[in-house]
């Protein structure tokens, strides 16, 4: 009976690496061993397992040693359990990809809370991947929630989200300081 | 005039011959007639209310499944090889390489459904290329820089 129980964990990894095709064949063995119980554990909490596998087949390619994926993939996984608990269960799995993705920016937990109630019944992940676009381009973190903030209120569609963003990253491009470039645009585009 | 043989003269003459549908044959097309005539209505109803289903299912639906066409450019002088690695391919090198155009420009177009991706360009199989052109990702665990791209879906 132990026998059949060590044998058992000895060929868990790779039975489990069947439940994620994605990594079958990508991913060396070790790495299996160490990311596979992460993925489980984000499946079984009900949390969107595409981007951790992402991650991991992103970290592969990138040549990455297994403790930095497995590392990258624990922080993303636990970034995703916050987002979920910060939006509820209601949330789509993007709102939830784009919340930790705007967590991971320095967005705080009550940005992320503020910005989704002001998208009301609406689905908040562009929102959020605009939040996060804004601070890659050198917005600060408070600026850009207020600047969200204010487009949401003002109803913004989500493609008046985009074009708020696509039109400061030109800003930025062009030499305009990213907080002046950021608040300029969005009084010019939302001025209620 | 060219004398006809006999059996076929008679085949010819039985042809000019009027034809004469007995009362109870047209009477049964006669019905079948107005059964169509009548039916027509119903059929223009219910064609009219299956097109207004499809208007509105079209109208209403929200397509957020619907890929659409995302184009990948880059300028790489002297470059042999370009390709495109990220979510959408699972980073796989030799899924998406980019067509040349000219001496420096490379491109591809690849369907996207709605979302946000992350993704890079690798430069003759070994040197990566955040997007100049896009938005870069904020998280790099794994050393280069990779660029993100988002896409909408037509009614949000």
């Amino acid at each position: 009976m132990k026998q059949l129980l060590v044998a058992a964990l000895l060929l868990a990894p790779t039975t489990l690496a069947g439940q994620y095709p994605r990594l079958t064949g990508r991913v060396p063995q070790p790495l299996v061993s160490a990311v596979v119980p992460l993925l489980d554990s984000a499946r079984a909490a009900g949390l969107p397992t595409d981007l951790l596998e992402a991650k991991v087949l992103e970290g592969v390619t990138k040549g990455a040693n297994a403790d930095v994926i497995a590392n990258a993939v624990r922080r993303l996984a636990t970034d995703l359990g916050t987002a979920r608990r910060l939006l509820g269960g209601g949330a789509s799995a993007r709102e939830i990809a784009a919340g930790a993705g705007a967590l991971r920016a320095g967005f705080s937990g009550a940005d992320l809370e503020r910005i989704h109630a002001a998208r009301s019944a609406r689905d908040a992940a562009v929102a959020f991947e605009v939040a996060t676009d804004l601070v890659a381009s050198t917005v600060p973190v408070d600026t850009a929630a207020r600047v969200v903030l204010r487009a949401l209120t003002s109803g913004a569609s989500d493609e008046q989200l985009a074009q708020l963003r696509m039109a400061v990253e030109r800003d930025v491009a062009n030499g305009v300081p990213a907080p002046v470039a950021a608040s300029l645009r969005a009084t010019l585009l939302f001025k209620n | 005039m060219t004398e006809l043989p006999g059996n076929l003269r008679d085949i010819v003459t039985q042809l000019k011959e009027p034809v004469t549908a007995s009362a109870g044959f047209r009477e049964r097309v006669m019905n079948a007639v107005r059964a169509t005539n009548a039916r027509r209505p119903l059929a223009w109803i219910v064609g009219g209310l299956l097109a207004a289903g499809v208007a509105l299912f079209l109208l209403f639906h929200p397509r957020s499944d619907i890929e659409r066409p995302t184009t990948f450019l880059l300028l790489a002088p002297h470059a042999t090889t370009v390709a495109l690695v990220g979510d959408f391919n699972d980073w796989d090198p030799s899924a998406t390489p980019l067509q040349s155009v000219g001496d420096s420009a490379w491109f591809v177009v690849v369907s996207l459904k709605p979302g946000r991706y992350r993704y890079s360009f690798v430069v003759d199989g070994q040197r990566w290329m955040a997007d100049p052109t896009a938005a870069r990702a904020v998280d790099h665990d794994f050393g280069p820089e990779s660029s993100v791209v988002t896409v909408l879906s037509r009614r949000t």
